[in-house]
């Protein structure tokens, strides 16, 4: 059951692949709440008298930002206690990168496929929000105290649903590893049909996990002036924001395995499935966008009482009307 | 002319830490029409942020009191390097309205803002529009390539 | 999605309903040349001190800073020859490390001597004006002793003037 790499170079360029593409759905997300505001964003077409200056177009804005905080002073305050304040975004980094590897990316993966791919996923997952904790609370400032509080108890509330969300395409599929999950829907239906309630709750739990309206209570700028992150600046800073973006596209990417056949409808060529699994992460981060912008900011204790209330609720109804697929109508699921 | 990308991406993305040095609050107001719809300074990318150690241009808008002057020191040494100083307003340049008949500022100033830490741009104005305003971050970004640290 | 309703400066203005206010806007000053008599009102009147009046031998140059300008308009309603306007030029942003390095507006008259000790006295464009409005409205009656009363005032200064009063003669009210 150990799992086999089947080439390290594809696993460095699935890495990189998938930094691009976070990169391109965070632009995303800037750019369609912009919209929504009635203002312009970040250029996709820079006007023409401004591009000896401003560039041609604003598509890589999130990366540009990465690059220059990467180059910038880094200041680390004299109270903190630096080797762990260093160590906490190298270790949301490291998390990252192994979950990144093993989730499939429009039906590549380079590991073969094996069993609990799923639940390394899961646990490597929940390495970030701790990193982000870890991070608050050596920095000495009452900001990155009440902010890493307030990240435990938001993970507390989402990772109910999420958890058990993803647990229930588990039991659909008869499988834990993501490979079989995505090739049991090819066969059949994709998941989202036959069960909107988990995708449903799947979803509002990673509203929650990327800390988007109505669940960025950590990083609320009015309240606590950027929660954990509040002492990081410059390069630490730059390598947390590679953080976001990464922890973005994962979250899509398994979003779309479970619940979106990953983008794989038979009879179609390589290309087009990559396609399809890009325009499929668009439309799914164009759905969160709405989200987002058309929220206010929840309490912390309002967020905890309704993810354990509605989400929950949802997630629990899935599971249930998973086993009775699964029990009482299992034609739809295999056979 | 081409740029290294490490001024491409300085230029492209500064980010703006806003401190309010005691004024009237005009300036401020015109600086949060810079963000609203009308005109919209994340087109360039730039990002309004309340955290000094995340920023690149600091904006200091108002006279600066006695009481302020140290603690802008302190936080204008809290912004990590490069960075560019932007004085917003006809009292951030000169003490505005705040001076007495021979010039000098009065009993309560601790100065304008050039008396406490370096400025790079001015931008006149009681207060900017914010065509002006957005005027000065296009040339505090051009100061921003210059500096090489 | 909704229009933005962006514009895009600096590539594009602002549209056409805003004219109205932007040609009323308040920006940088502009001193019409032939209209200013270097009265020095406006440097009376100033809210912040923006506007200073300097004498030297034969010149009085206005300067107004307008890094200190608050842009209240008074100075041009106390004009009284509506020699001072504020364009609608508001783009005024520059590089630069010092207040006094920001851009300023000059205006320069020319100025009569004292013939008595040679320090500078009047505008003579001043002289003109106080002609024109003062002495072409006064009672016909009086109109020929004010003019030659003021013919002999604007050759001296006033400590010259002092010292020389009872040589003048010029009280209307004496009668020797």
């Amino acid at each position: 059951m150990t799992p086999t790499v089947t080439s390290f170079e594809g696993a460095l360029l699935l890495l990189l692949v998938s930094f691009f593409l976070g990169v391109l759905y965070s632009y995303e997300v800037r750019k369609i709440s912009a919209r929504l505001q009635s203002r312009r964003g970040p250029w996709l077409l820079v006007p023409k008298s401004l591009r000896k200056t401003l560039g041609t177009t604003r598509l890589f804005q999130p990366l540009y930002d990465i690059i220059k905080l990467l180059y910038k002073q880094s200041i680390i305050p004299e109270t903190a206690r630096t080797r762990l304040f260093k160590t906490a975004p190298l270790i949301a980094l490291t998390c990252l990168g192994a979950a990144a590897i093993l989730t499939p990316l429009a039906g590549y993966s380079p590991f073969a496929s094996f069993e609990l791919s799923l639940v390394a996923v899961l646990y490597l997952l929940l390495g970030v929000p701790l990193a982000f904790v870890l991070g608050g609370a050596v920095s000495s400032s009452p900001w990155g105290v009440v902010g890493s509080q307030r990240e435990a108890e938001l993970v507390l509330a989402y990772e109910t649903p999420f958890v058990i969300g993803v647990f229930t395409v588990a039991v659909m599929a008869d499988t834990l590893s993501i490979q079989s999950i995505v090739a049991a829907q090819i066969s059949r239906y994709p998941y989202l049909l036959l069960n909107p309630f988990s995708a449903a709750a799947v979803f509002l739990a990673i509203v929650g996990k990327l800390h988007l309206k109505p669940f960025d209570i950590p990083e609320a700028e009015v309240e606590v002036v950027a929660g954990p992150m509040t002492e990081y600046s410059g390069r630490l800073l730059g390598l947390i924001e590679i953080g976001k973006v990464l922890f973005t596209s994962i979250s899509i990417s398994l979003f779309i395995d479970l619940f979106l056949a990953g983008g794989m409808i038979p009879e179609l060529g390589y290309p087009l499935v990559a396609l399809i699994f890009i325009l499929e992460g668009f439309l799914v981060v164009s759905l969160i966008t709405l989200v987002h912008t058309l929220n206010p900011r929840f309490r912390i204790d309002q967020a905890f009482r309704w993810y354990l209330k509605v989400p929950t609720l949802l997630s629990a109804l899935g599971l249930a009307w998973a086993y009775s697929l699964r029990y009482l109508h299992t034609a739809i699921l295999w056979g | 002319m081409r740029l290294s990308l490490k001024k491409k991406a300085r230029v492209y993305s500064p980010w703006i830490f806003h401190a309010h040095a005691g004024g009237c609050n005009n300036c401020d107001i015109e600086l949060a029409a810079c963000f609203a719809p009308r005109f919209d300074l994340e087109r360039m990318g730039v990002q309004l942020r309340n955290n000094p150690r995340h920023a690149d241009i600091f904006l200091v808008t108002g006279p600066a009191p006695k009481q302020i002057a140290p603690i802008l020191k302190r936080v204008y040494e809290q912004v990590p390097n490069p960075k560019v100083v932007v004085a917003c307003g006809s009292c951030a340049m000169t003490g505005g309205v705040y001076n007495r008949d021979d010039g000098k500022p009065n009993y309560a100033l601790g100065g304008p803002v050039e008396r406490l830490i370096p400025v790079d741009v001015l931008i006149p104005g009681c207060p900017p529009k914010p065509e002006s305003i957005i005027e000065g971050v296009l040339l505090a970004l051009e100061k921003l390539r210059e500096k090489n640290s | 999605m909704l229009k933005p309703v962006t514009v895009n400066y600096p590539a594009e203005r602002l549209p056409d309903e805003f004219t109205k206010t932007l040609e009323e806007i308040r920006g940088k000053h502009r001193f019409d040349e032939d209209k200013c008599v270097g009265c020095g009102a406006c440097s009376l009147v100033c809210s912040s001190g923006a506007i200073t009046v300097s004498d030297s031998q034969d010149q009085r140059v206005l300067k107004v800073e307008v890094a200190r300008c608050i842009f209240c308009g008074r100075c041009r309603d106390i004009c009284p020859e509506k020699g001072l306007e504020l364009t609608s030029e508001f783009e005024l942003s520059q590089t630069g490390s010092r207040g006094e390095d920001c851009v300023k507006v000059e205006q320069k008259i020319s100025m009569r001597r004292c013939e008595g000790c040679g320090r500078p006295t009047f505008p003579t464009k001043q002289i003109d004006s106080v002609k024109t409005r003062v002495l072409d409205k006064i009672d016909p009656s009086s109109k020929e002793t004010a003019s030659r009363d003021l013919e002999v005032y604007v050759k001296y200064c006033l400590d010259c003037r002092r010292t020389r009063s009872y040589a003048f003669n010029i009280h209307p009210r004496k009668s020797y």
